[in-house]
C-alpha cells in the first residue's frame, strides 16, 4: 500500500464519519447531569464563600490582634486588659477541651440572648450562660494545647450567622464585640460575644 | 479532506461565559455545537459506541466544571475539547488495562472477518473496516494524531497543541503511525492471499 492508497481510504473514512452524531440519549445524560451538578455546586460554592469569607474575617483579626499584643504601650497598662483576660480562663482553661457548642442545639435560645446582650437588656447571668465560647474548628475537640490569649475585637453581626446564632437582617453589617481566643499558632480558635457588662467604651 | 464549518469561536467564548455564570441553554449549545467531533473523536479512538457516549458525556462535564480554564486567545474551543477528550480517553484505556479488559478478543474476531476468503467480497467497506481496525490497534500516541490530522483535518499546529507535544514531534508521530498502517495493510492482504485483488480495488479508489 502507497501513501496515496492510505490518503485515499483515509479521507474515506473521514467521509464515512462526518455524519455521525452522538445518540440522542446522550444529550439527556448530559444535561441531567448538568441539572444535578448545579445543584450540588451552588450549594457548596454557597457554603465555601462563606467559610471564606469567615477564615478570612479571622485571620485579619487575628494578624491584628497579634500586632496589637506586640506593639510597646506608653504610660501605665490600662486596667482593661485583665479584666478581659480574666473571666476568659475559667471558661477555657489550659489543656482542657472547650465544650463544642452544636450551632443547631439551641439556635433560637441563643439568638434570643444575643439579641438581649446586644441590646443591653439582658442580666449579667443570661450574659454569662449566652456568652460561653464558641470553637471555630475541629482541632478544639482535643483542647487547647499550650499558652492562649484572649483579644477583644469588633465583628460584623452576619458572621454571627456561621456560628448558628440567627441575627436581624437589618442590621447584619452592624459591628458587635467579641472576645477571641487566639492559639500559639495565631489563630483564632474560639469565640464568645462580649457580655454588655465588660464592653469597653 | 472533509472538514467541518469551524464554529464562530467569539460565539463559543460568549456562550462559555454565559455557561459558567450557570446558564443551561448555553451550556446545551454549547453540547449541540461540538458534541459530533467530540463523539466522532471518541469513537474513533476507542472503536466502541458506549464508550464514545462516557466520553462525550464526560468532556462537556469537564466542560461545565472547569469551563474557566479555556482561554479564547489560545485556541478553538473545539480544539480544548479534543484535548479534553483526548485525556479521557487514555485514562478509560489505561483503567481499561489494568483491568485487564483489553478487548483483544473483538479485534481478533473482526480481523479476521475483515480478511475475506472469495475476491469478489473484498468491497471498498471491508477495505475501510480493515483500515479502521489496523487505526486502532496503533498506540495511543499514533492513533490520536492519526485521528486528529487525517480524519478531523487538524493542522500539525492544533494537533500539538491537543496532545501537547511539539509539531516536530506531530509529523514524526503521524509519519511513523502511516508507515504503520500501510505494513499492517499489506500484512493483512498477504495473510489473506488476496493481495492482486486489493490492489485492483485500490487502484479504482480516486483521491
Amino acid at each position: 500500500m502507497n501513501d496515496d492508497q492510505l490518503d485515499a481510504w483515509l479521507a474515506d473514512i473521514a467521509r464515512e464519519d462526518e455524519g455521525v452524531t452522538a445518540p440522542a440519549h446522550v444529550e439527556t445524560r448530559t444535561m441531567a447531569a448538568w441539572d444535578e451538578w448545579r445543584r450540588t455546586h451552588a450549594a457548596v460554592a454557597a457554603r465555601t464563600a462563606r467559610r471564606r469569607w469567615v477564615v478570612g474575617a479571622f485571620a485579619a483579626l487575628a494578624a491584628s490582634g497579634l500586632v496589637a499584643l506586640a506593639l510597646p504601650r506608653p504610660g501605665p497598662t490600662p486596667p482593661p486588659v485583665p479584666a478581659v483576660v480574666a473571666p476568659a480562663v475559667p471558661d477555657v482553661p489550659e489543656g482542657r477541651a472547650i465544650p463544642n457548642e452544636s450551632a443547631a442545639d439551641d439556635t433560637a435560645a441563643r439568638s434570643a440572648a444575643v439579641d438581649r446582650i446586644l441590646s443591653g437588656e439582658a442580666r449579667p447571668e443570661a450574659a454569662a450562660e449566652s456568652t460561653r465560647f464558641i470553637p471555630l474548628g475541629p482541632d478544639l475537640e482535643y483542647g487547647l494545647a499550650g499558652s492562649f490569649q484572649v483579644a477583644r475585637v469588633r465583628v460584623p453581626r452576619d458572621v454571627l450567622v456561621d456560628l448558628g446564632v440567627l441575627i436581624d437582617g437589618r442590621r447584619s453589617r452592624e459591628p458587635v464585640q467579641a472576645d477571641v481566643v487566639f492559639g500559639e499558632d495565631g489563630l483564632a480558635k474560639a469565640i464568645r460575644l462580649a457580655p454588655v457588662s465588660r464592653r469597653i467604651p | 479532506m472533509p472538514q467541518e464549518p469551524p464554529p464562530n469561536s467569539d460565539a463559543d467564548a460568549v456562550l462559555v461565559s454565559r455557561m459558567i455564570a450557570g446558564d443551561r441553554e448555553a451550556f446545551a449549545a454549547l453540547f449541540r455545537r461540538h458534541e459530533r467531533s467530540v463523539y466522532r473523536f471518541a469513537l474513533q479512538m476507542t472503536g466502541a459506541g458506549d464508550l464514545a457516549d462516557d466520553v462525550t458525556q464526560e468532556v462537556f462535564m469537564a466542560l461545565a466544571r472547569g469551563g474557566s480554564r479555556y482561554v479564547p486567545e489560545q485556541g478553538l474551543l473545539s480544539t480544548y475539547l479534543y484535548g479534553v477528550a483526548r485525556n479521557i480517553v487514555r485514562q478509560q484505556e489505561r483503567r481499561r488495562r489494568a483491568r485487564q479488559e483489553v478487548d483483544l478478543e473483538a479485534i481478533e474476531v473482526d480481523r479476521a472477518a475483515a480478511v475475506p476468503d472469495p475476491v469478489d467480497q473484498l468491497t471498498r467497506e471491508r477495505s475501510l473496516a480493515a483500515l479502521r481496525q489496523a487505526i486502532l490497534r496503533l498506540p495511543p500516541h499514533y492513533r490520536e494524531v492519526i485521528v486528529l490530522c487525517a480524519l478531523h483535518a487538524l493542522s500539525y499546529d492544533e494537533t500539538a497543541l491537543v496532545v501537547g507535544c511539539p509539531v516536530g514531534t506531530v509529523r514524526s508521530r503521524l509519519n511513523r503511525a502511516r508507515r504503520m498502517l500501510s505494513d499492517r495493510c499489506r500484512a493483512s492482504l498477504r495473510e489473506s492471499g488476496a493481495v492482486s485483488s486489493w490492489s485492483r480495488v485500490l487502484s479504482g479508489v480516486s483521491r
